[in-house]
């Protein structure tokens, strides 16, 4: 009897905190969005392309627009604020780079040292080709055929050799 | 003596399996894998450009049909392949062996 006490004391507790957390994570959401509603236009735009930019700190891949996580409503929360205050978005991304360094973001900066991070995998998009096409060909070179020609330059002869015979037939 | 009679039908049919690369019309299995001489090399070629004049001539004449000179095209191109690629290695295993010739006069 007492083993059955306690299990639904336990079952409880668990529902107590369960329904607990999801009407905190309802009122957080619905709070952010009713604010979000009553801004102008222009900081609509400004707080979606904020939110997109930055990390959701717990997920793996999306921004804290894209996740319901509740770090990720609380950093949501803190930019709305901050683009309440008005704000400017350089601002902002400096705010939060501050606090958590470039990791909150989702893009490395493209300026100073960080600018590497974009032009590098261009160089290799662009030269890695030609190096491949480079080191490929000079093998190639290396390789021999024993004197055997290639296929196109064999048809070729035999293209020329139809042409002059034809041109003997009509003499 | 049923080892000796299998073993004797087992070399027949062999040799029956085995017999268009010496017999058949004119051997030219034979003749064609062992052909060695750059000259014969060289007329077999322009026998084939004369042949493919041929055929294209009785294409356009309606004496064969598209498809079949397509069949006779690819033919005659892929055996011109075939023997210009026999002919380059031998002219490179000839000039190969001249020049060793040469460099053992040398020494």
């Amino acid at each position: 009897m007492g083993s059955l006490i306690k299990r639904l004391y336990r079952f409880f507790i668990l529902c107590t905190l369960l329904s607990y957390g999801h009407s905190s994570f309802a009122q957080s959401t619905a709070s952010i969005a009713k604010e979000f509603s009553a801004l102008p236009p222009e900081q609509k735009i400004l707080f979606e392309e904020i939110s997109n930019d930055l990390r959701c700190p717990t997920c793996t891949g999306l921004s804290i627009l894209q996740s319901d996580a509740a770090f990720s409503l609380q950093i949501r929360q803190a930019v709305l604020d901050q683009v309440k205050t008005g704000k400017e978005r350089s601002e902002i991304i400096d705010f939060f780079t501050e606090r958590y360094g470039l990791w909150i973001l989702r893009e490395p900066p493209k300026k100073g040292f960080h600018f590497l991070a974009w032009l590098i995998p261009s160089l290799f998009l662009i030269l890695g080709p030609l190096l491949i096409w480079f080191f490929i060909w000079r093998k190639r070179q290396q390789v021999s055929t024993f004197g055997v020609r290639p296929t196109s330059e064999i048809l070729k002869e035999f293209e020329e050799k139809i042409k002059a015979q034809r041109k003997d037939a009509t003499v | 003596m049923v080892i000796l009679i299998s073993s004797m039908i087992g070399l027949a049919l062999t040799v029956f399996i085995m017999s268009p690369f010496w017999l058949g019309e004119g051997g030219l299995l034979a003749r064609s894998s062992s052909l060695t001489d750059p000259d014969k090399i060289l007329k077999i070629k322009q026998i084939i450009v004369e042949r493919y004049l041929h055929e294209e001539k009785a294409s356009k004449q309606g004496h064969i049909t598209t498809s079949e000179w397509e069949k006779r095209k690819q033919y005659l191109l892929n055996r011109y392949i075939d023997l210009a690629r026999r002919y380059d290695y031998l002219s490179y295993i000839k000039a190969a062996e001249q020049a060793h010739q040469n460099e053992s006069r040398k020494d």
